[in-house]
């Protein structure tokens, strides 16, 4: 497995390069620039969420040469999750220790990484690139890149369909509750009841369930993935 | 021993199908799979590497299943596909990425063919034109020290020179009979000056397979001066073609002796092909 990962690392180094300069560039200007925080995290969550299904995608127009050396087909499944996660993790880490000695020593007001950085900010930022490469990986290894693509945008449109309309219908549910909000919040009852059953149970317990979910969620995936492509031919794509 | 068995191969897909394929490859043998376009050889190589699964039959290759211990038995394999696909980099840096998956890498054996091909490592692969791409395609194939070769059309595209430097070389490497090789090829004139056996197949069925001298001897070849072919011919024979001054049948060995026909002429193993492949047009 760590021949096949070392292998991706070399083929791909130059992506993986390329998005954490991008992953900096846009952290630096939500850093110095925009001085808020919301350019910043969403380009630290946003450009390593995607470099483990880049790196998959890159490689598969090279499956039947990696397939044709002694590989078994379970042990390569592996080496995408795990030698696209490990990249995955590493830009996220020199991203948040990048913004803490930004904010820590350069610009001091704007931006407070504090909170970031540790290991519960980087659980959590975790949390997304787990999830969504669980969901994109099975699909393009079951099938070919042009109808891996447009499976994941038939998906991720009706999940994203499914979630709105699921949180604005309980939303309204729960509406009925004299509930005080800010009208600035986003789905503001949602959030509150959120954020009151977080206050119940603690931070960490709440951290703990949503691995867990994660957790689930990435073992499901690898299954699928290993299933899909031990039953099909690889080649000619 | 065997390094190939393979028995009953049954293969579907939409359009096409592999039917009751049955061949073996004896250790140390050079083999020659020879049919048309679409025929099914590809479909057939790609099975034998675990890289295609199958429905029904039974496939060993080096006494082990292509699919289940792949990852053992590919160690012991050279490969050469039709259209080699390797990473967009400078030959150094892909046998950088390569050697790594066989245990018995040869890095100076590498260099050595690369220099016998005319190839640099500092070449890149992408610019590198269809022939010099096989050439390092069986470069690297050849340096791993691999007992069985598995090479699809690695004859196509090169220039004549290099395709007769090629079929010495293969012939060399099997020539300890640590090497047993596989190779498939529309050109049967290479097929014919290598291989030990010849397997042929038409629409993903073996017509015939065996060794060459043998498959060679089943059949004759009949010519005669009439403007059509004879009925009592054109009953018997596999299929025949009329030219401007003559006609030419491809007759099963057997069938002649039974007619009592003196027929001598040895067909080659194009005509054989090319009477088959008429057979049913």
């Amino acid at each position: 497995m760590l021949t096949l990962i070392r292998k991706d690392y070399i083929a791909f180094g130059h992506l993986l390069f390329f998005q954490l300069l991008l992953t900096l560039g846009m952290m630096s200007f939500g850093l110095f620039i925009d001085k808020r925080g919301t350019m910043t995290f969403i380009a630290l969550i946003l450009y390593p969420l995607i470099v483990p299904t880049l790196l998959l995608i890159n490689d598969k127009r090279y499956f039947e040469l990696c397939n044709a050396m002694p590989n078994s087909r379970r042990i390569f499944v592996f080496s995408k999750y795990v030698g696209g996660f490990a990249a995955s993790f590493a830009i996220i880490l020199i991203g948040m220790s990048y913004g803490y000695l930004v904010t820590r020593y350069i610009i001091t007001e704007g931006v407070n990484f504090s909170p970031v950085f540790g290991l519960r900010g980087f659980s959590f930022i975790l949390i997304p690139v787990v999830l969504i490469n669980s969901i994109t990986f099975p699909i393009f290894f079951k099938f070919s890149r042009e109808k891996g693509s447009i499976a994941l945008f038939v998906l991720f449109g009706m999940i994203l369909i499914g979630l709105l309309v699921g949180v604005v219908f309980v939303e309204k549910g729960i509406q009925a509750a004299n509930m005080q909000y800010s009208e600035q919040e986003v789905f503001p009852m949602l959030m509150q009841r959120l954020a009151k059953y977080i206050d119940r149970i603690g931070v960490n317990q709440f951290l703990f369930q949503l691995f867990a979910g994660t957790a689930g969620v990435l073992g499901i995936s690898v299954m699928l993935s290993i299933w899909g492509f031990s039953n099909k031919d690889i080649g000619g794509e | 021993m065997n390094i190939i068995e393979i028995n009953h191969l049954c293969k579907k897909f939409k359009y096409f199908s592999l039917q009751d394929v049955s061949l073996q490859l004896p250790q140390g043998e050079i083999m020659g799979l020879i049919g048309a376009n679409g025929a099914g050889k590809t479909t057939l190589i790609k099975i034998i590497m675990g890289l295609y699964l199958y429905d029904q039959g039974e496939v060993s290759v080096l006494g082990m299943d292509p699919i289940k211990d792949g990852n053992v038995l590919r160690n012991d394999i050279g490969f050469v596909f039709d259209d080699p696909r390797y990473y967009d980099f400078h030959l150094k840096k892909i046998s950088r990425i390569i050697a790594p998956f066989y245990s018995n890498w040869d890095d100076e054996l590498f260099h050595d063919y690369l220099g016998k091909f005319e190839l640099s490592d500092r070449m890149k692969f992408k610019k590198l034109s269809r022939g010099m791409k096989l050439k390092f395609a069986l470069a690297i194939a050849l340096s791993h020290k691999a007992k069985l070769l598995v090479l699809d059309e690695p004859t196509s595209g090169l220039d004549p020179i290099f395709r007769i430097e090629l079929l010495k070389i293969l012939r060399e490497v099997k020539r300890d009979g640590a090497c047993s090789i596989l190779f498939s090829s529309h050109i049967t004139d290479d097929v014919e000056r290598i291989a030990d056996c010849i397997t042929y197949i038409k629409n993903g069925r073996i017509i015939f397979s065996g060794i060459k001298e043998d498959v060679l001897s089943r059949f004759l070849l009949i010519q005669g001066k009439e403007k059509s072919i004879p009925v009592e011919i054109a009953s018997v024979m596999i299929s025949g073609q009329v030219m401007p001054e003559y006609f030419e049948a491809l007759l099963p060995r057997e069938v002649a002796a039974s007619k009592g026909w003196n027929v001598d002429m040895k067909p080659s193993l194009e005509q054989i092909m090319l009477y088959h492949e008429m057979r049913g047009e």
